[in-house]
């Protein structure tokens, strides 16, 4: 296992969205969460029919697909010491996201990425996220930047 | 002041034979536009597709002015496209799904940049099998417009009007938790309330046949759950 | 032509474009196509060339921007015809 990877996180527990890592290389990650039935987003989300939001979907396939594997290549080339000041911190600046499938409260999700680019700083995944009967919930595009490794990227 | 423009346009309805007819496209695109056409890369572009293409950009600019310009009435020719770079990404004309969001630059997108007198605005498009849509952004600095898409199993206004309201609410929930509504300015762009309260988020809303489109502004000091 | 024959005429122009059936049949000249009719903004074009073909005008693009009302779409008519006749 690779949980080890989640005491890096910043989120506090309200908003961290990573159950477990299951696989992880330079390449991509793999990782699950089980959405709590008291989250917060439920209450108004709506009234008596609970549904999760796309903006959390898209949150939770960020966290392990983009966060979780930024913060592995920023360790696996610098070690610990690339996490030392905070504007090293994977940054999410796009999703470009299509939902095919409803999520709600209760339900087991699991997050794939597959790394398409890390240069300059940047990194783009493919992430895709299904259900515990491995149907497509959600796939995109994201990309996020990584302050430092980018110049230490251009300076190598 | 920061606003907020999008379009969506429906292929299935759109005349693609009117669209081509001169006395229709001169009346949204400007003679430099017309010319744009001629460039490189729209050789795999049909021409209508062209049209509405920049009738969204042109149609979403209108809606970002609108909100500082009341009186302003919209004339499409004369907000004019300068250049338009096309998507470099892996996932376009892809729309599988009851819905999409977007938020950030994308290489998915068709882009580029668009002026109203002495106004310069950006835009971002993205284009699938079945719709047009853009949205609209005074920078070129996307982070802060989040933007998507759903289909809807009917048209008709009301039911159109509703959905995009339904669809625009449960995104805007997650930022801000709460009992939210949108209600009409009288100039004619939305406003979200939370009680009695006027958020100042900027939105805009779109809807064409089977699809309903929202766009906002979200500024990251304002209260949010990131 | 008067503007009451205009203005019956106009809504053979704009039903293909407006669900508000009840709405269209009570229009006036102060009536708003978009506002009020719902007339999605890009059918105006359409409704611009239908108008055209319909009294053999030609209406140019100062023109067409003042047509989001009823009344200042009367007022183009019979501006145009009276330069064709």
């Amino acid at each position: 296992m690779y949980n080890d990877i989640l005491t890096y996180l910043p989120y506090k527990s309200s908003f961290l969205f990573i159950d477990n890592i299951s696989a992880l290389d330079k390449d991509g990650v793999t990782g699950d969460y089980t959405l709590r039935k008291d989250a917060f987003f439920y209450e108004d989300h709506f009234r008596n029919n609970p549904v999760t939001p796309g903006v959390i979907i898209t949150e939770i396939m960020a966290q392990i697909g983009l966060v979780v594997l930024g913060i592995h290549l920023l360790i696996s080339e610098n070690g610990e010491a690339g996490l030392m000041d905070e504007g090293s911190f994977p940054l999410l600046t796009a999703t470009d996201v299509s939902f095919f499938k409803m999520v709600l409260p209760g339900e087991k999700v699991i997050v794939t990425s597959k790394k398409q680019y890390f240069r300059f700083g940047k990194l783009k995944c493919l992430i895709e996220m299904r259900n515990g009967a491995a149907e497509l919930i959600a796939k995109g595009i994201f990309s996020g930047i990584i302050k430092n490794a980018g110049i230490k990227n251009k300076a190598s | 002041m920061k606003s907020a423009g999008n379009d969506i346009v429906a292929l299935r309805l759109v005349d693609k034979q009117r669209t081509s007819q001169f006395r229709f496209y001169s009346k949204i695109l400007s003679a430099g536009e017309q010319g744009l056409y001629g460039q490189p890369q729209f050789a795999e572009m049909p021409f209508e597709k062209y049209v509405w293409l920049l009738w969204s950009v042109k149609e979403s600019t209108y809606k970002y002015l609108k909100r500082t310009i009341p009186n302003l009435v919209f004339s499409p020719t004369k907000i004019i496209i300068q250049h338009i770079e096309i998507p470099l990404g892996l996932l376009k004309n892809k729309f599988e799904g009851i819905q999409w969001e977007s938020t950030g630059c994308s290489e998915e997108f068709y882009s580029g940049m668009v002026i109203y007198g002495s106004h310069t605005f950006y835009f971002q498009s993205k284009i699938s099998k079945e719709w047009i849509a853009t949205v609209v952004n005074d920078n070129d600095n996307f982070e802060n417009v989040c933007w998507g898409i759903q289909s809807i199993d009917h048209s008709g206004y009301f039911h159109q009007s509703k959905e995009v309201r339904t669809l625009l609410l449960n995104t805007l929930n997650s930022f801000f938790p709460g009992d939210l509504r949108v209600e009409k300015s009288p100039v004619g762009y939305p406003v979200i309330f939370k009680d009695l309260e006027d958020l100042h988020i900027p939105v805009s809303l779109a809807h064409d046949d089977l699809f309903v489109a929202y766009s906002f502004n979200h500024d990251p000091l304002l209260p949010s759950t990131k | 032509m008067d503007r009451t024959t205009i203005l019956t005429e106009l809504k053979k122009v704009l039903a293909p474009y407006t669900e508000n059936k009840e709405m269209l049949d009570g229009i006036s000249e102060e009536t708003d196509l978009v506002k009020d009719l719902k007339i999605n903004s890009a059918n105006l074009v359409d409704i611009i060339i239908d108008a055209e073909s319909k009294y053999n005008i030609e209406i140019d693009l100062d023109s067409a921007e003042k047509m989001y009302k009823v009344g200042s779409c009367i007022d183009v008519i019979i501006d145009k015809m009276n330069l064709s006749a």
